[in-house]
């Protein structure tokens, strides 16, 4: 998978839980997804579940952590599935 | 770093995509240790006594990063107490206060000092907005001042996961010198603040 298809998916993944569409709608890797998506802290939770069941990965706490950015859950997925 | 801090943290209650997160295995594995897994089987309402253990660990993060500095954050490694009196991370223990109202649960983290904390249905504001509002209005007749006085700044600072530094209460442009916690979620607001006699 290409950088550019999982920053599809997870744009995909993030659609329910964006209080904000409106940034989702032109979000690119380097959107927050608590700041700039408002995608709240429990949401996050859901996310990084959803990432998980989607691509078949476990993510760890500190890698979810990391996550700030589209870019961040793009690359974090690359980490555990190859492109 | 003042000498006493605080943290809060609110929960609607009514959203909707949160109604059966206290019987979805996963979620609480990710955000409860396996006491407060023990604990919340054995909690009445366990809707209830989830979120607030989640608001409960929020509000301590909110707190710790005023007191170490940009910690990583995962739930787990935020511990409370069965009885919700106190969260407890990497050795220190912090007082806990939880408080339910219609459709909100607020926590309240500190580090013993008295605070003072308001929540809020907002009305028409943005949320962030509403709340240093609400914030205003606790702070003013604190500080005994106008609330036009007062103002909630936050610098830049990249090393937090929204580049921005905890924030900090302003009287008159100078900084107020007690600290100060703001939460939003859905259509409630709280602002909490340690009472200045506790002050550094």
């Amino acid at each position: 998978m290409t950088p550019d298809e999982l920053f599809e998916q997870v744009i995909a993944i993030l659609k329910p839980y964006t209080k904000a569409p409106e940034a989702l709608a032109v979000a690119k890797m380097e959107t927050s997804i608590l700041a700039d998506l408002k995608v709240n802290s429990a949401r996050l939770v859901d996310v990084v579940l959803e990432i998980e069941d989607r691509f078949d990965i476990a993510i760890k706490d500190e890698e979810a952590d990391g996550v700030r950015t589209i870019g961040d859950a793009v690359s974090l997925i690359l980490a555990h599935v190859p492109a | 770093m003042y000498r006493h801090s605080v943290g809060n943290d609110i929960i609607d209650l009514g959203e909707p995509a949160i109604l059966r997160h206290h019987r979805c295995e996963r979620f609480i594995d990710r955000v409860c240790t396996p006491g407060e897994r023990r604990a919340l089987n054995r909690a009445q309402e366990p809707k209830l006594y989830l979120w607030s253990l989640f608001a409960a660990k929020e509000a301590a993060f909110k707190l710790v990063v005023k007191r170490l500095g940009p910690v990583p954050f995962a739930h787990r490694s935020f511990v409370v107490r069965d009885d919700l009196h106190a969260v407890d991370y990497r050795g220190a223990s912090y007082p806990l206060r939880i408080d339910v109202g219609s459709g909100w649960v607020h926590a309240l983290a500190g580090t013993g000092a008295p605070v003072a904390f308001r929540v809020r249905q907002r009305s028409g504001a943005q949320s962030s907005q509403a709340a240093r509002q609400l914030l205003g209005e606790l702070a003013a007749p604190i500080l005994r001042c106008e609330p036009a006085s007062l103002c909630v700044a936050r610098a830049y600072a990249p090393e937090y996961w929204d580049a921005l530094a905890p924030p900090v209460l302003l009287r008159s442009g100078e900084p107020a010198r007690l600290d100060i916690s703001l939460s939003h979620d859905g259509p409630f607001v709280a602002a909490a603040l340690v009472r200045p006699s506790d002050r550094e």
